[in-house]
């Protein structure tokens, strides 16, 4: 029976094209992992620790979980045993959020080769640390799901203070330390995973009930303004952050989360600030790979994010229909394109404000905060809508099975990260100019893209017409 | 640009779409006269939601015409006349009600938003759910948002696809005693023939994407023998044909 329904929910989540991407990718990073030769590189002492946040802190703050409406309205209330349940929730979570772990580390086992088997037990710890996350706070209020995030962030970075009881210490040189923690983590948080999804149909109804009690605070009114205005007052000065919120960026539960653009702004002033003055006082090359890595990795990730809702939180038969669609899509994009530059222009500016006195390099990245990042938007918006448009109807569930086409809808961002490769290989070699050079070459490029996207009309008229056959009310 | 007040028809003319291998509509034609009501029915999976599309311009047609007045339905002309409201419709979930309200009233243009959104909260009794997120809604308030954002623009061409899903009896009335006070051309897609009856008097049967019979509901009734439900008239049609 447990085999029975372990293939049943595998399957009903994960398409078998997928599922042997999957095997691909894992036998590949796993010779990755064991048939590369040892590398002293330091990028790996920054790489793993600042990966490992992200890992940690996504499931947390998505409170993801692989469930599906249909399991609530029938899995849930079948009598089937709650561990057999739980288990095979547990190897879905598994298969969305632990095994990309191994792909995002398998790299960094170059530099962990000389303590190999502390290696091996670390991650497995972390894999199923992470994978028992999503289920752990998947009931929490919004509060101490941040908090809980944080915490995790903290300790995770803690590493490059040389705490030597965090998961990601093994980067600077406690490898003992480090696989201790995390075992000793998943030992405590896998079994309250396992509690959590065998009863995960009474922690959903709580969840719901929280969620669709909300009132909104402060009414916000359109009343006076014109169509263009109004789309502007809608999705300019408000950030949407969605999505299906896991490593895989899709395949667990969904959640949506909005605040005021000059709250944001604050912040990335606030960041922006306090970046100028860091680097103002010590520029070396180690710290402008700690910089590129940050921005490449945090701000891919808020692009996903922000992608997500763009389409499947829109309603057809709405704001499509209140005017021409075409030009609705339009004004839509540009909205929520000029509303991410706003958000990043202050860390923008600051790293131009760099490049002025004297740090080169800091002006690619400001290139990307501005140019390549807000066009990668755009990009991976139409993306989505041409391989895998997908209507958001109900929050808190997983909307679809995940497919392989999800994966496709990420391929706009195979450029960025072959430039920022580039750009990173050129700061090591000091090839300042060239990677100028490049980067700004690949502003221009994706810049005209994305303008291009959302000004012709015809590739708009093809996004609309996949939306209605894709089922978009 | 100012809009018609006059109720205009609404034209299919040798219609054909299909959905790769599926043909959903062959050759579909019919006209709805202005101010006309009519009942767009049919079996599951008979066209009647493709058929809607393409009158609002939602959808293009492979073949053939569709014609809001004289207009396409994707002129700008033609979307300030239309009043939507789909089949399980769902407004932004994000927004409250309200603001769902606004926001729509502010694309279409509808001067003194806040006053008319202040008017349909009343009449669809949406009052006391004024601040309330989407996401809170039940299934009947909903459909009531729903059907507001539909006609807060005061639509003369009107297409609803099951109108009166998920309402309770009080709700319903109220919907029909709205729905008939607007000056306008509608077509509603139904299952339910109480629906039909109570909204219209004319009906567009059509079964696996073509028209099978078209009349008046009193013609419809003259089909059965004495004392025959008109659902099983309707039933033994579409049963024949498909």
């Amino acid at each position: 029976m447990l085999y029975r329904l372990l293939k049943f929910v595998i399957i009903s989540r994960f398409s078998k094209q997928l599922l042997i991407v999957f095997g691909v990718l894992l036998v590949y990073a796993l010779f990755l992992s064991s048939a590369s030769s040892s590398s002293s590189s330091t990028v790996y002492h920054y790489y793993g620790p600042v990966l490992l946040t992200v890992f940690f802190v996504l499931p947390i703050a998505s409170g993801g979980i692989a469930v599906l409406k249909s399991d609530r309205d029938f899995l849930f209330t079948l009598p089937l045993k709650r561990s057999d349940l739980a288990f095979s929730l547990f190897v879905v979570q598994f298969l969305s959020f632990g095994l990309f772990i191994i792909y995002g580390f398998a790299y960094s086992f170059s530099y962990l080769k000389p303590v190999f088997p502390f290696a091996v037990i670390d991650f497995i710890g972390i894999m199923l640390t992470v994978t028992a996350l999503g289920p752990l706070t998947y009931s929490l209020k919004s509060s101490w799901r941040t908090l809980l995030a944080l915490v995790f962030a903290i300790w995770s970075l803690s590493a490059f203070l040389k705490f030597p009881f965090s998961p990601s210490s093994i980067y600077v040189g406690y490898p003992l330390y480090a696989a201790t923690t995390s075992i000793v983590l998943a030992v405590i948080t896998v079994p309250l995973a396992f509690r959590s999804l065998s009863r995960v149909d009474l922690d959903m109804m709580k969840a719901f009930t929280r969620y669709s009690s909300r009132e909104v605070k402060r009414v916000r009114r359109f009343s006076g303004m014109t169509p263009l205005m109004a789309i502007f007052a809608e999705n300019f000065f408000v950030v949407e952050v969605s999505g299906r919120m896991n490593a895989m960026g899709a395949g667990g539960s969904y959640r949506s989360g909005r605040f005021r653009l000059s709250r944001g702004i604050l912040v990335t002033a606030v960041l922006a600030v306090a970046y100028y003055f860091i680097f103002t006082i010590k520029v070396t090359p180690k710290s402008a790979e700690v910089a590129l890595l940050v921005i490449s990795i945090y701000s891919l990730i808020f692009v996903m994010f922000l992608s997500m809702g763009v389409l499947g939180n829109e309603r057809l038969w709405l704001g499509f229909m209140s005017r021409s669609p075409t030009d609705y899509l339009r004004d839509l994009m540009l909205a929520k394109s000029l509303s991410f530059v706003a958000l990043f222009l202050p860390l923008a500016l600051s790293n131009f404000l760099l490049a002025l006195k004297g740090d080169e390099m800091a002006f690619t990245f400001g290139l990307t905060l501005l140019v390549i990042m807000p066009s990668l938007l755009v990009m991976v918006v139409y993306a989505s809508a041409f391989l895998n448009p997908l209507q958001i109807k109900e929050e808190l569930l997983m909307p679809g099975q995940f497919n392989l086409r999800q994966l496709a809808t990420m391929i706009p961002i195979l450029p960025v990260l072959f430039i920022l490769a580039l750009v990173f290989g050129a700061i090591e070699s000091n090839l300042v100019t060239d990677a100028i050079i490049i980067s700004v070459l690949t502003a221009v490029i994706m810049a005209g893209t994305a303008f291009w996207l959302i000004t012709s009309r015809r590739v708009g008229e093809k996004v609309i017409e996949k939306l209605v056959a894709a089922g978009f009310i | 640009m100012e809009r018609s007040l006059v109720p205009p028809s609404i034209e299919l003319k040798n219609v054909s779409k299909s959905y790769g291998p599926i043909q959903a509509l062959k050759e579909l034609s019919f006209r709805l006269e202005p101010g006309e009501r009519c009942a767009l029915l049919g079996p599951n999976g008979a066209g009647k939601t493709t058929t809607l599309k393409i009158l609002v311009g939602l959808l293009r047609p492979d073949k053939g015409e569709a014609r809001i007045g004289d207009l396409e339905p994707t002129s700008e002309e033609a979307r300030r006349m239309l009043g939507y409201l789909p089949d399980d419709a769902s407004p932004y979930r994000t927004l409250s009600v309200r603001e769902n309200m606004e926001y729509i009233g502010a694309l279409r243009g509808v001067p003194d938003v806040s006053d008319k959104v202040d008017k349909l909260l009343d009449s669809l009794m949406l009052r006391e759910y004024e601040k309330a997120k989407v996401g809170r809604l039940s299934r009947g308030n909903l459909q009531k948002l729903s059907l507001a954002l539909s006609i807060i623009h005061d639509p003369t061409a009107i297409l609803l696809d099951e109108p009166l899903n998920y309402l309770d009896i009080p709700t319903q009335e109220i919907v029909i005693e709205q729905l008939k006070k607007l000056d306008s051309t509608q077509l509603v897609s139904t299952h339910i023939m109480e629906v039909a009856t109570r909204l219209t008097n004319k009906v567009i049967m059509i079964s696996r994407g073509s028209v099978i019979w078209i009349g008046s509901l009193a013609d419809l009734k003259k089909m059965g023998s004495e004392g025959e439900p008109i659902e099983s008239v309707v039933s033994r049609m579409l049963t024949d044909v498909v």
